[in-house]
């Protein structure tokens, strides 16, 4: 590791959380102008003005805009994300099993898609101009102007109404816990099929096309001809040449895609009940609980921030080539 | 080849695996799985501001009563259950409770008159924040309204107590309607802490039901009280909470049996649903209506100087009255709730038979009497072109509605073409919810559409009291002194006969007014799986009291 290598990398991170101190301070001033009041739930018949104000005045702290929004950076540089107003528990609380859920079905969904996404791209290129490569070029547009959440009613009216195959919603069965953790791994693995392949089928053709486009050029190119006739091995072409200059872009996009999956999927979490971040954020936002909407926004931030990272990181050291463009 | 077999042993495992996962769950079905949109945020009764919350802890934790809804005479009926015994004193001053001793909490404590008080006193401490703050006028309490337990209470003995109202007070089986909690618990904590205490997530209860597990946004499984004097051996073991947040797939699952019962069907879909041999479907009306509000302030000049002055345009008694003559309503009953609804005319329904005045009518859908009514006032289209002005001023108004509920949306719609036939120009606006709530809570619109759930007890004060500082759900501004002195007297003990009349008087009132114009009652559809028995769907809340259901 080169000393140019780590002053950019440290460079990066500082940029990285003068960003996430961008975005938080924006979140402030938002919610500082949003409508709304998270003591409207207080509102009832008998309770008098004074008691209103009382409830109204729980929710604020005291004190000029700028002293508020000093207490407020203050409390989250030193790890305070504060205490949701819905769940009366620690921010980080109810974020930490939400975010758990979305990253394991996230991650797992991500790195089917890659695979397959490549697998598929492979194949078409090597059947190029061919009734397959034809076929799978359709296909992908296909599913590529297909709304998920379409494609995951029809998932589930097929193949959990009509063939009853699958269960309709939710990550794991009534008695989970009762089972085995071989068992409960395998319900969890039933449960999460049909939503990982509406998640699979809504992103592989971005993947696929990419992909598809890249190895093409670089099967195509005059260096990966010249090897082939130096009698270089075809495995050898594909692991050292081929496949990290045709993944190299794939991952930039990888990077954004796989943090803006990790902040949650709304649509995809309602359709199959998962309890993922997507649905918190938006509870959070329609309940007024400012400080949980603060802490998801934070954790969103983080997501996109360091999966972008690591993309860019992995493309440099694929590619040192790529070290002074990416890393700036 | 070697692939070959491994795909063959993997296919093997997944269609054993799927197999018996299908049969699994619905071969051992010794619960009820109840389908809800979300989640609930605690299991104390002191902060169960949802409905679904309410419900789910009158489950959990006991409380003095017990209310029953009488279909016949259309009222609530209250018996002890807690209490073994409840007597009031001669002049209804105080009230004696004598506690049933076979009541255990979930930790094994005795639950005792302790409990009881600590209770009463938690739901009315402001510093808490529960849901009960401000609702203890007939106790005697402190500034802050907090009971003031020394002057309210006698403890007699572990299971007795007499509760000593305030002076003057209407008190009534209603001031004990809550919830009791366990003081052995939270009364070790601050009222900072209860707040955020652990036990509003795994609650020490002693209802009919104990939480087994708390799956957050999957489910709640409620365990049958083995020890509850509630349960009998038919009662189910198990009721199941199954959050499903899209209603497709809710609905989707009640015709495959993975969901037992669910509420708040689409009129739309109640035909399909009835179909179903497995299924019934049964409706609760008469606690939720819409209607269109109007103003009966000027909205800028209370907002500029504080002065209430007419609204210009709904000001009159009359022209609210021709406006609700123009509106056919029947329209969105008959094509949108598909006949799961009922006009209304006035704030209470026809469910409420002891206080519902049967002479009343709907205002008729009648375009030649609403413009004959402008006229009266005044209202003519003199330059023709098709909107009425009065002093110049054309009648042209914004309609504010929240985005999100498609019923609203299509009614709004109907009724904007209506206003066009006596030649005023509404224009519909639609707004995200916080928007609209903060506007109209600063009485900033001359009319909005939104609906209201009526409570049981009927309580009209909060939405018809002319002290606007003290009922801030009085959007329309709305002042009658009769109406003032008729709430006024409700407060006030009266017998079951005077309290009925004063009601009907009020809806009599505010028929005639118009301050809203009462749309419809909507229906709330329910469907269950037929293998669930005993079940009494009422106005109270569809699982109310479900201990009394069994299983086939």
């Amino acid at each position: 590791m080169t000393k140019e290598f780590i002053v950019k990398i440290v460079r990066r991170i500082f940029t990285s959380f003068l960003i996430l101190l961008f975005i938080i301070s924006l979140i402030f001033t938002i919610l500082q102008l949003a409508p709304g009041d998270p003591s409207y739930k207080y509102l009832s018949p008998e309770l008098s003005p004074e008691l209103m104000n009382k409830v109204k005045n729980s929710f604020t702290t005291e004190g000029s805009l700028t002293e508020k929004y000093f207490g407020f950076l203050f409390s989250f540089l030193t790890g305070d994300l504060g205490i949701s107003f819905n769940f009366h528990q620690p921010v980080l609380d109810v974020i930490l099993p939400k975010l758990k859920i979305t990253f394991i079905f996230s991650g797992i969904t991500f790195i089917i898609q890659l695979l397959l996404s490549f697998w598929l791209a492979y194949v078409s290129v090597q059947n190029a101009g061919k009734i397959i490569d034809r076929a799978m070029k359709k296909v992908a547009m296909v599913f590529y102007s297909t709304p998920s959440f379409i494609t995951g009613i029809i998932l589930i009216y097929i193949f959990a109404y009509m063939i009853d195959l699958f269960p309709v919603s939710g990550i794991e069965s009534i008695d989970n816990q009762n089972y085995s953790l071989p068992l409960q791994i395998l319900d969890v693995a039933y449960h999460m099929f049909l939503p990982a392949l509406t998640f699979t089928i809504a992103l592989l053709p971005i993947y696929y096309s990419y992909l598809r486009e890249n190895l093409k050029t670089v099967i195509n190119s005059p260096y990966i001809v010249y090897l082939r006739t130096l009698g270089t091995s075809e495995s050898r072409i594909f692991w050292k040449h081929t496949l990290p200059n045709s993944i190299n872009p794939v991952i930039a996009v990888a990077g954004i895609e796989f943090g803006s999956i990790m902040s949650g999927s709304l649509v995809m979490e309602v359709v199959f009940g998962i309890p993922g971040m997507g649905r918190l954020i938006i509870s959070s936002i329609a309940t007024n609980d400012y400080p949980l909407v603060v802490g998801c926004c934070f954790i969103a931030g983080v997501m996109i921030i360091l999966s972008s990272f690591i993309a860019d990181l992995s493309r440099v050291l694929i590619d040192r080539r790529l070290l002074k463009g990416i890393m700036n | 080849m070697i692939m070959r077999c491994y795909y063959k042993r993997f296919t093997a495992v997944l269609i054993i695996f799927i197999l018996t996962s299908c049969s699994g769950d619905k071969a051992q079905r010794d619960y009820v799985t109840v389908g809800v949109q979300s989640d609930v945020e605690t299991f104390n009764p002191l902060f169960a501001f949802q409905s679904l919350e309410g419900s789910i802890s009158e489950l959990l934790f006991l409380s003095l009563l017990r209310h029953e809804w009488n279909e016949k005479l259309g009222k609530l009926e209250s018996y002890p259950m807690m209490a073994e015994s409840l007597k009031w004193n001669e002049d209804g001053s105080s009230i004696f409770i004598k506690l049933r001793e076979d009541i255990y909490w979930s930790d094994s404590v005795k639950c005792t008159i302790d409990d009881v008080m600590f209770s009463l006193a938690a739901y009315s401490d402001p510093d808490i924040k529960s849901r009960g703050v401000g609702a203890f006028h007939n106790y005697v309490t402190d500034e802050s309204g907090r009971i003031d337990a020394q002057n309210s209470f006698d403890r007699i003995s572990d299971y007795e107590l007499v509760i000593n109202f305030k002076k003057g007070a209407a008190a009534s089986y209603f001031d004990l309607d809550y919830p009791v909690i366990p003081k052995h618990i939270f009364g070790t904590l601050n009222t900072s802490q209860i707040l955020s205490s652990e036990y509003n997530f795994e609650p020490v209860t002693n209802g009919a039901f104990k939480l087994l597990s708390w799956q957050k946004d999957q489910s709640i499984i409620l365990g049958k009280n083995e020890k509850s004097f509630l349960n009998s051996d038919s009662t189910i073991n198990r009721i199941i909470f199954k959050v499903v947040p899209d209603y497709n797939n809710r609905l989707l699952q009640l015709k495959k049996g993975e969901i037992d019962f669910l509420e708040d069907i689409k009129p739309e879909d109640a035909a399909g649903i009835e179909e179903f041999d497995n299924i019934n479907v049964e409706k609760v009306s008469g606690r939720q209506y819409d209607y269109i509000g109007w103003n009966l302030i000027d909205p800028e000049v209370y907002r500029n100087t504080g002065k209430m002055i007419p609204n210009k345009f709904f000001g009159s008694k009359k022209v609210r009255q021709a406006i609700t003559h123009a509106l056919n309503r029947r329209e969105v009953i008959d094509n949108f709730l598909l006949n799961y609804g009922e006009l209304a005319v006035g704030p209470i329904s026809s469910i409420f038979k002891s206080v519902y005045d049967t002479t009343l009518k709907p205002l008729e859908y009648n375009i030649e009497l609403a413009k004959q009514l402008l006229k009266e006032e005044g209202w003519i289209d003199v330059n023709g072109d098709g909107i009425i002005e009065k002093n110049g001023l054309e009648f042209r108004f914004d309609l504010k509605i929240a985005t999100g509920l498609p019923r609203r949306e299509y009614a709004a719609n109907i009724f904007n073409n209506n206003l066009k036939q006596i030649g005023i120009d509404a224009n519909i606006e639609f707004m995200e919810l916080n928007s609209f709530l903060d506007g109209l809570f600063m009485r900033k619109y001359n009319a909005w559409l939104i609906g209201w759930v009526i409570p049981i007890p009927v309580d009209l004060r909060i939405q018809w009291y002319s002290d606007f500082e003290r009922t801030p759900l009085n959007l329309s501004s709305y002042r009658n002194r009769e109406v003032d002195s008729l709430l006024d007297r409700l407060e006030m003990k009266l017998t079951e006969q005077e309290r009925n009349q004063i009601f009907k008087n009020l809806n009599y009132i505010l028929h005639d007014e118009q301050p809203f114009t009462f749309l419809y009652w909507v229906d709330n559809i329910v469907a269950y799986n037929t293998r669930i028995n005993n079940i009494y769907i009422n106005p109270l809340g569809s699982i109310h009291y479900c201990w009394e259901w069994t299983l086939k």
